[in-house]
């Protein structure tokens, strides 16, 4: 489950933003070695809700996620809350 | 009556996001005809046949409420043909130790005719849950937030923004009632409010304190031209049509003056993305409009994802629908669609940069 997670999180970094595969580890840092910028987020915000059908718009915990593992925790934990 | 069942602090209810009361529609109509209520009718008995709540799915939505530290659930069922679980459901809540109060539509139901006492507040602390799901701020105003079965009710009412201005109903109601002394407890009927005006936020029309102000009061469709700093000619879109659930629906019509017109009629490219952006300005500008909301302005940073799929002439209705995706700090993205009737003619996604302080908006 995690791995689908990790797989569909990498294509989201890969397909909005045209990060390198080889540049998508868990401990990637997504500002300092990816490159996003606070004007980043947003996109992602509406990629990763577009990508796993889930509404983050205003969720608060966004603003914690340094690194793509704490991105796949994040997902986890809204997808949990959402079939419980 | 059960309107007047009062939580004890509406305060800890907003600020924890939470819940006093839930009423769930059971195909039944409400009778208790509260005196300042406008509809004595829920919303759906005709309307939705399809698609009712399972069990199940009801059992789980009053947990939820509890969860969200309901104390009260209110059920509209029918008499003359009640859900054969309805006594399960009944007995569900009761072990929940939650209060029930179950109005079947048996007797006659008269709309209230004094209107003095009036009051609600009640979206401050309960919701309306039809048979099908749909979750609405209350029984009598039909403005969609939701629905269960796509996104747990904490969810629906957090991200919520009519719920949110509903709840900080001081800073957000337009017009008149802001100058009423009973306006800190008070926001009239927001149902017949948005029935009659198109607008959940503005001023209660049939309050009889509003009666000498009712040319205060704002109506949809509205033109745009107090709500954004476009001047005529720049201006793309013509008139703000209806508010939504972070939603808006624009009009929008090229006369040949326009400089975006091209000699053979047809509008010009650049011209879309420029209709999407000026109808966020328009949602956020009436957002704002006649209540002490700062507007320190915003701008477009740009647009992505833009499709053209055909032409679009001078004359034409055009109406643009306008939804808002996420937000992050100062930017936020919205969706646009923009179409001839029902033919797609634009779509595509804005991003705006807004200066809003700590407390961020699209
Ligand atoms: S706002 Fe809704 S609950 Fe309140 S009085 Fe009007 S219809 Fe009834
Ligand atoms: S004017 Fe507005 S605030 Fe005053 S009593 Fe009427 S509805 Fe309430």
């Amino acid at each position: 489950m995690s791995n689908k997670i990790e797989l569909m999180i990498n294509e989201v970094f890969q397909e909005s933003f045209e990060i390198e595969k080889n540049q998508l580890k868990p401990e990637a840092n997504i500002f300092e070695d990816l490159g996003l910028d606070s004007l980043d987020v947003v996109d992602l915000v509406v990629a990763l809700q577009n990508k796993f059908k889930v509404e983050i718009r205003t969720d608060e915990r966004i603003k914690e996620i340094r690194t793509l593992k704490d991105l796949c925790i994040f997902i986890k934990e809204l997808q949990s809350e959402g079939s419980s | 009556m059960n309107c007047s069942i009062y939580p004890d602090s509406i305060e800890t209810i907003i600020q924890n996001k939470q819940l006093f009361c839930l009423e769930i529609d059971l195909k039944g109509k409400c009778n208790h005809n509260c005196s300042f209520c406008y509809l004595t009718n829920v919303i759906t008995p005709d309307q939705i046949n399809e698609n009712e709540l399972s069990f199940n799915e009801i059992t789980d939505l009053i947990s939820q409420a509890h969860g969200l530290g309901a104390k009260k659930l209110i059920l509209y069922a029918s008499q003359s043909n009640p859900r054969p679980d309805i006594t399960k459901i009944g007995k569900f809540i009761v072990e929940k130790n939650l209060q029930i109060d179950c109005s079947f539509n048996g007797t006659i139901s008269t709309l209230p005719s004094d209107l003095s006492n009036i009051k609600c507040l009640k979206h401050k602390y309960s919701c309306f849950i039809a048979s099908d799901g749909s979750v609405y701020p209350c029984a009598g105003m039909p403005l969609l937030i939701g629905n269960i079965r796509n996104n747990t009710l904490e969810k629906i009412l957090s991200d919520s923004e009519v719920v949110e201005n509903l709840r900080n109903h001081e800073i957000n109601i337009k017009g008149p009632c802001r100058n009423c002394d009973k306006f800190s407890n008070c926001y009239g009927c927001r149902g017949r409010t948005f029935s009659l005006t198109g607008d959940y936020l503005g001023s209660d029309p049939l309050c009889p304190e509003n009666q000498s102000k009712l040319d205060k009061i704002t109506y949809l469709p509205m033109s745009v031209e107090n709500l954004i700093p476009q001047k005529l000619g720049m201006r793309v879109v013509s008139s703000l049509l209806k508010v939504g659930e972070r939603t808006a629906k624009i009009e929008s019509i090229f006369t040949e003056k326009s400089p975006f017109v091209k000699p053979d009629g047809s509008i010009e490219e650049i011209a879309y993305m420029e209709m999407m952006a000026q109808s966020a300005a328009a949602m956020n500008g009436f957002e704002k409009f006649d209540t002490d909301r700062p507007d320190p302005g915003g701008f477009l940073i740009g647009g992505q994802k833009i499709n053209i799929y055909c032409k679009a002439y001078i004359k034409e209705r055009l109406i643009i629908d306008i939804s808002k995706q996420a937000k992050f700090g100062n930017f936020g993205i919205l969706t646009a669609t923009i179409k001839r009737n029902n033919d797609l003619i634009a779509e595509g996604e804005i991003k705006i940069y807004k200066n809003d302080g700590a407390n961020n908006e699209i």
